[in-house]
């Protein structure tokens, strides 16, 4: 799962799925807060990916293929949305 | 006839080398009642699924599934469906022939509308269909009357019907992250709401929430709005009131009135100051004003004798109060 950690999670901070990892569990804040330790925004930006990382994180285990999968299908749905704007 | 629709899955397990998980004998799959195919890599169901007629769960889920077979419209016991991140573009026609189903998970897919038949599901009493497409939902979906879980969050509805009014069990209502700019009246109809999530929509003008007294979480975050115009204190079981992201200028008084509230939440906004009489809410355990515009907190602050948690970096100056039960604040 090496490559798939080493992919950006969210554009918004360009963290990979590793980094975010990491933050999520060196932090005790809850996920609206953590989560702009990542974003380095204060959107709400990636929400299904970064959201399931976290409770993964604090709950679980982390699914890397599910995590590509919810990335994935975000871009193909942004892509799809902007087409039709 | 069925027998070899039968014989035809049992093939099928075998040679997606799935009968480690499940059995291929055709009297146990006759009777089959429970099939987990969750995370299996699966491109396709085979249209023998729907001789499996005694299935009451169905799990699919985190597949790569386009579509599903329209045999599936047969499983006529079918009670539980899951089938939540896979890449479904579309519906089977008659789907609502499955009008045994009591829970349905659909999030996490592609699709862009239901089809008609989907509104005779009239036995739903969980639905989920997040993190689709849909762009629209049908007048018919009022008939989905015995519903008490409901979420629609994430899609691309710029508009809901006036659907609710007879959804009186409904206890959970989730229609964040659409393109809303109103809400339906008959949402003031739903006699149980506990749960209403509005988040990531385009709401300028929230009607009256007043009627539901049972509310007890309501997150209205990220919208467009300046002021709350209702009486917030006949909300009188809220526990979380989350508001983030808004326009809002001031808090209204009827807020302090809330007495069983736990958490409140008005990050980015635009609050000048606080409510005088915030020290009322005698039940706060957390509260957020972090990004707005306040220079100091109300007098009566200190009277928060259970909040352990405060933000409030990002403002004008704003010191950490002296309250003992103080366990976590931003600012130092």
């Amino acid at each position: 799962m090496e490559d798939v950690g080493n992919k950006i999670i969210c554009d918004c901070g360009q963290k990979t799925i590793n980094e975010a990892v990491q933050i999520f569990s060196q932090t005790d804040l809850p996920y609206k807060k953590a989560k702009k330790l990542v974003t380095e925004c204060n959107k709400t930006c990636c929400r299904r990916p970064l959201m399931r990382l976290f409770d993964m994180i604090k709950f679980g285990e982390v699914d890397y293929e599910e995590i590509d999968f919810l990335i994935e299908q975000r871009k193909i749905k942004d892509m799809e949305m902007e087409n039709e704007e | 006839m069925k027998n070899n629709e039968l014989i035809d899955f049992s093939i099928w397990i075998k040679s997606n080398g799935l009968n480690s998980v499940i059995p291929t004998d055709l009297e146990t799959l006759k009777k089959l009642s429970v099939l987990d195919l969750t995370k299996q890599k699966l491109r396709e169901l085979p249209s023998s699924i729907g001789s499996l007629e005694n299935l009451t769960v169905l799990k699919i889920s985190g597949n790569r599934l386009k579509k599903l077979p329209d045999s599936i419209c047969n499983l006529k016991n079918l009670r539980n469906l899951q089938c939540e991140n896979n890449l479904l573009e579309e519906l089977p026609k008659e789907f609502g022939l499955l009008d045994s189903l009591l829970v349905l998970n659909l999030n996490g897919n592609h699709l862009r509308e239901l089809p008609k038949s989907f509104c005779k599901l009239t036995k739903l009493t969980r639905l989920t269909i997040a993190a689709n497409l849909l762009q629209e939902i049908d007048d018919e979906f009022k008939n989905l009357n015995k519903l008490l879980y409901l979420s629609l969050d994430t899609n691309d509805l710029k508009q809901l019907p006036d659907v609710f009014g007879k959804m009186k069990a409904l206890y959970y209502l989730d229609l964040s992250y659409n393109k809303l700019t109103t809400i339906p009246d008959s949402i003031s109809q739903i006699d149980e709401l506990e749960t209403l999530l509005l988040e990531g929509n385009h709401i300028s003008n929230l009607p009256s929430l007043e009627s539901h007294d049972m509310l007890i979480k309501l997150n209205l975050n990220n919208n467009e709005l300046w002021e709350l115009d209702f009486d917030l204190s006949k909300l009188e079981d809220l526990q979380i009131l989350t508001l983030d992201n808004n326009q809002l200028e001031s808090l209204p008084q009827s807020l302090c009135k809330l007495k069983k509230l736990r958490h409140l939440s008005t990050a980015g906004n635009l609050l000048i100051n606080l409510p005088e009489c915030i020290g009322e809410l005698e039940n706060l355990i957390e509260l957020d004003v972090e990004d707005n515009l306040l220079h100091s907190l109300p007098a009566s602050f200190v009277n928060l004798t259970n909040l352990k948690v405060l933000y409030i970096d990002g403002n004008n100056g704003v010191q950490k109060p002296e309250i003992k039960s103080l366990e976590y604040c931003d600012v130092e």
